[in-house]
């Protein structure tokens, strides 16, 4: 079967653990809990009649004392790059998670997630900030690993993106 | 514990603070076969890697990262269940291809512990920051 690497990228707390849990155990916790160095899990998935074993690193979040280390990158087939839209700080993260994955591999397909749906009264307005990354992403998803919207198809537009002849 | 080792994984060790730590080594071959394993792989969450055969059909997330240019790929903390973690650490020689595994978990959970408050720190300083900047 056919195996690729996949990062959750994104500033800390922004809930890349929580779609990975949501995704793989189909559970959610309103706890957050950081994540050090990098969780590995794996998920198949069917894209037509395509199966695809996608190894997901849920590599730590960014913030003021540490930076993601390229080692962590080797070997990745694509990347989720997730932003906290009630935290408009995490679009800086954001734009330099993928002027990382730029510099250090090259481009890489890549789904924009726009996480916490379930809070989009409080989300910023100013999404116009991350209309550069929309530009060049497979696609911008908005989910909620609370209520459990958009996820698998956040996973799956990935997949799909990675797939020989794109499925 | 070094005595055990191969000589390879032995002189990396030697370059590294960890020797009370639980470790285990993986050698594979350039098609990425195992072709040798040893040391704590119990302890260090891999207990049942066979020689002979693949390391994609055993360990899929190691062989992502293979194969290892002429410098060593180091990746601390590496969770690979909720109560392992690990640093790995692969590096190359002319025998093969060195996968070092470095039981890391008890210092793993304290740094955990210590990154939970001050990340939760800085949320609170973000939100209070964001509700006096609306006032």
């Amino acid at each position: 079967m056919l195996q690729k690497k996949v990062c959750m990228l994104g500033a800390f707390a922004v809930g890349k653990t929580s779609l990975v849990r949501r995704y793989v155990d189909s559970i959610f916790s309103e706890k957050y809990t950081t994540t050090i160095g990098v969780k590995i899990d794996k998920k198949v998935v069917n894209i037509g009649e395509q199966e695809l074993s996608l190894l997901l690193w849920d590599v730590y979040g960014e913030d003021n004392h540490q930076k993601v280390l390229p080692a962590y990158l080797r070997g990745m087939a694509g990347y989720l790059l997730v932003v906290d839209p009630t935290r408009p700080n995490t679009y800086k993260s954001a734009l330099s998670l993928h002027d990382l994955v730029n510099n250090t591999l090259g481009p890489k397909p890549f789904v924009l997630v726009l996480n916490k749906s379930d809070l989009k009264d409080e989300w910023e307005a100013d999404i116009a900030e991350l209309q550069q990354l929309a530009n060049v992403a497979v696609a911008v998803m908005e989910t909620s690993a609370k209520t459990d919207s958009g996820v698998n198809e956040m996973f799956e537009a990935l997949a799909s993106a990675l797939l020989p002849i794109n499925g | 514990m070094t005595n055990d080792l191969p000589l390879s994984v032995a002189r990396y060790v030697k370059t590294l603070p960890v020797c009370s730590r639980a470790m285990a080594y993986l050698c594979l071959d350039n098609d990425n076969v195992v072709i040798n394993r040893g040391g704590a792989l119990e302890k260090c969450g891999m207990p049942s890697i066979e020689k002979g055969v693949l390391i994609s059909e055993q360990l899929p997330a190691i062989a992502q990262l293979l194969p290892i240019g002429e410098k060593a790929v180091v990746l601390v903390n590496t969770q690979i269940s909720t109560d392992t973690i690990i640093d790995l650490h692969l590096f190359a020689d002319t025998i093969g291809q060195w996968v070092l595994i470095i039981d890391n978990t008890e210092a793993g959970l304290i740094l955990q512990s210590e990154q939970q408050e001050r990340l939760c720190n800085d949320i609170i300083k973000e939100k209070n920051t964001k509700n006096g900047g609306a006032r």
